[in-house]
């Protein structure tokens, strides 16, 4: 057992300075950073925000007139309208300033508006989308007018309760600012960030022994070590990697976050739970350990690369199942499903991550999900272990789960 | 005091027995001949004596008892399947073999360059093992075997893969090996290399022993009367005691009646006024008792 160190340093060598892990390990991180910094620096100068330019850019400048034949309008408060509409005494007047190009149209307000509620724009270029996209200003403007003119009955209107939610139980509490959209999808990414990453890690493990078996240099290495300390060095050396791996794009991520703050309004208002997050690390080990193993084992009595990775949906369904329920988890991440997931080691890897992203989780779940997690990885890896034979390791058959977690689990 | 005693091991795979109660005893500073058909079980016996096949019954010393972590590091092996990372440069490959065979990476690093200058390889220790021809890998491989100093060399069909030039330059190898006292057991089918390389050899076929010993005990063994005899003139039609004369290009071939000896043939030649050019006992060769043995075994009634 003495040389797992060994089998570990080399996996974690090999793989680190292999080129497409280093590139992966960088660009991911470095391209969100290198547009980031694009965008900086043809912003720079500005007053506004970069994202104010570009609807600013957007925007068309010229006003809309107002011919109301109802003489319902009798107010064009600045506050509301901004200038972007404009009273006109007659539709002649109003057409006049169209052609010459100072309106971009006119809205005229049938004379029976009350009965009928007829409101016609009238404007040189009319799309599918003109009513949709150009209707808001004068129906602000005309529900301001039906309400007498009251600023304070108007707003009340339009924004008609202060909502606010309080939790029976704090402790559960979602922590992300509602108010900004943004924060809906910060589960999202994080639940396809640890999905991704366990995957990537353990799909290493698969290569890592599967490989050995195709290059046939299995036989010399366990004439010179056991196959345990094998394993066990595999598991060691490339779990590191991939908590390099989490460490480094986590790290990145936190800082292209604060950095992109300053530049993207939607980001600024973003809120991960990073202490919630530092969980991340046991839960993603203990993960690894699972489904590495389970890898390990797959190319321990796969004959060849090829025939392992048509095996690996059979070992990844539960992961899939998680990353499926995502939309249950988020909805209702203290939902009894949700708890569920979040507790079954096999799905807890991610069930878990998802609701730690969300907002708090009682912190006996954690640890449920934590111990249970360590439980089941000691038990997978002594079964794994028992594939690490020399018989199994010199020879390759069909993969049936069956008979994987019967030899796993036999005595 | 043998390097390695086998007694009696015996596995079984599934209903097929590879190996059946197999013995034998390799010394120090000598080359021993593991011989045998495909599939008569000799892999499975290196395997065995290498403890990474358990044997269901019977028992291997080895290095003056069972084998251990440590003892793995004392022994070198080049296995039938060759293998090596294919995706690495030569040199971090080679350093992770030798490393795993206890070597501190100094020393590793002291001895890596002779070894791959001597095997022509230094040119391409930067490149991955999967660019050098099949030739240079069987080189590199033989490297991994031999870098840590190994006092058990086992070896399995050394010259396979490799041109007239490399194949002298492992046969010195093995020699300059065994003169320095090293233990070395060798597979091969090459009867040829057993001739010039084996002092001693085991023959194995369906899991069974067929022959044990001496190379010289062995050949002594099966050898008959017949002699070889290249003349300057004809041979008469007949000579007192040779049964049989078979032509055989460039010599020809006396099978005597029974009873006859060699020296009693010569007599008969002398006297019958042949102009003898050469004579000689007919030893039959590796590759002729390989074949009489194993086919012998396989139609025992014939």
């Amino acid at each position: 057992m003495r040389k797992f160190w060994k089998v570990a340093r080399h996996e974690f060598l090999t793989t680190v300075t292999r080129r497409s892990f280093l590139l992966a390990l960088i660009l991911v991180p470095l391209v969100p950073a290198l547009l980031l910094g694009l965008f900086n620096l043809l912003n720079r100068g500005n007053e506004n925000n970069l994202m104010e330019i570009f609807a600013r850019e957007v925007a068309n400048p010229l006003p809309f007139g107002v011919y109301d034949q109802s003489g319902l309008i009798k107010d064009y408060p600045d506050w509301l309208t901004k200038g972007a509409l404009i009273e006109m005494k007659d539709e002649a007047t109003a057409r006049e300033a169209v052609s010459s190009g100072r309106l971009q149209g006119f809205y005229k307000i049938d004379a029976n508006y009350l009965e009928s509620g007829r409101v016609v724009l009238i404007k040189p270029e009319i799309s599918m989308f003109t009513g949709v996209a150009q209707s808001e200003g004068v129906t602000d403007l005309i529900n301001y007018n039906l309400m007498g003119s009251s600023q304070d009955l108007y707003l009340r209107y339009t924004n008609p309760i202060q909502f606010e939610a309080s939790p029976i139980n704090p402790e559960t509490a979602d922590t992300r600012d509602t108010s900004n959209m943004a924060n809906f999808f910060v589960p999202y990414a994080i639940t396809m960030f640890f999905y991704f990453i366990i995957i990537f890690s353990s799909s290493m493990m698969l290569n890592s022994v599967a490989k050995e078996k195709e290059n046939r240099v299995m036989e010399v290495l366990i004439s010179s070590t056991d196959p345990l300390s094998l394993f066990v060095g595999k598991i060691i050396g490339l779990s590191s990697v991939g908590l390099l791996q989490v460490l480094v794009w986590l790290g990145s991520a936190i800082g292209l976050m604060r950095v992109a703050g300053k530049s993207f309004d939607v980001l600024r208002g973003i809120v991960i739970p990073w202490s919630s997050l530092a969980w991340a690390i046991p839960i993603f080990l203990l993960g690894y350990f699972i489904y590495g193993s389970l890898m390990a084992g797959l190319g321990a009595i796969s004959t060849n690369l090829k025939e392992a990775n048509q095996s690996v949906f059979i070992i990844t369904i539960p992961l899939i199942f998680a990353l499926l329920s995502m939309g249950q988890l988020i909805q209702a991440p203290n939902g009894t499903i949700s708890v569920v997931l979040s507790l079954v080691p096999f799905t807890s890897p991610i069930a878990m991550m998802t609701r730690l992203s969300i907002g708090k989780v009682p912190l006996a779940q954690i640890l449920i999900c934590i111990v249970l997690l360590a439980v089941m990885a000691w038990l997978i890896v002594n079964g794994v272990a028992k594939l690490f034979r020399a018989q199994t390791l010199l020879t390759g058959q069909k993969f049936k789960i069956g008979s994987f977690l019967k030899t796993m689990f036999a005595r | 005091m043998p390097t390695i005693t086998v007694e009696k091991i015996s596995k079984t795979f599934g209903t097929t027995k590879a190996v059946n109660d197999v013995s034998f005893e390799v010394n120090p500073g000598e080359i021993f001949g593991l011989l045998g058909p495909n599939g008569s079980g000799k892999t499975t016996s290196i395997r065995i004596l290498l403890d990474i096949y358990k044997a269901d019954s019977g028992r291997v010393d080895i290095l003056g008892g069972t084998m251990d972590e440590e003892k793995k590091n004392r022994i070198g092996y080049l296995p039938e399947e060759r293998g090596l990372y294919q995706d690495v440069p030569l040199e971090t490959c080679l350093v992770y073999l030798a490393t795993l065979k206890g070597m501190k990476k100094a020393e590793i690093m002291n001895k890596l360059p002779g070894y791959l200058e001597k095997f022509d390889l230094a040119a391409h220790k930067k490149k991955k093992v999967k660019e050098l021809s099949k030739g240079m890998q069987q080189k590199a491989q033989l490297i991994a075997t031999l870098i840590h100093d190994p006092e058990v060399i086992i070896i399995d069909e050394p010259f396979s893969a490799l041109d007239p030039v490399n194949t002298q330059l492992v046969k010195d190898l093995l020699i300059e090996q065994r003169n320095a006292g090293k233990t070395i057991v060798m597979c091969t089918h090459q009867m040829n290399q057993v001739e010039m390389l084996c002092d001693r050899i085991v023959l194995i076929h369906n899991g069974r022993v067929l022959l044990y010993g001496g190379l010289q005990d062995i050949r002594e063994q099966f050898s008959t009367n017949e002699v070889l005899i290249n003349t300057g003139n004809g041979l008469p039609g007949a000579l007192p005691g040779v049964l049989e004369i078979r032509d055989e290009g460039t010599v020809k071939r006396l099978i005597p009646e029974d009873g006859v000896t060699p020296k009693q043939l010569l007599n008969s030649l002398v006297s019958a006024g042949v102009d003898l050019k050469t004579f000689e006992i007919a030893t039959p060769t590796m590759d002729e008792i390989f074949i009489k043995v194993v086919q012998e075994d396989e139609n025992p009634h014939e």
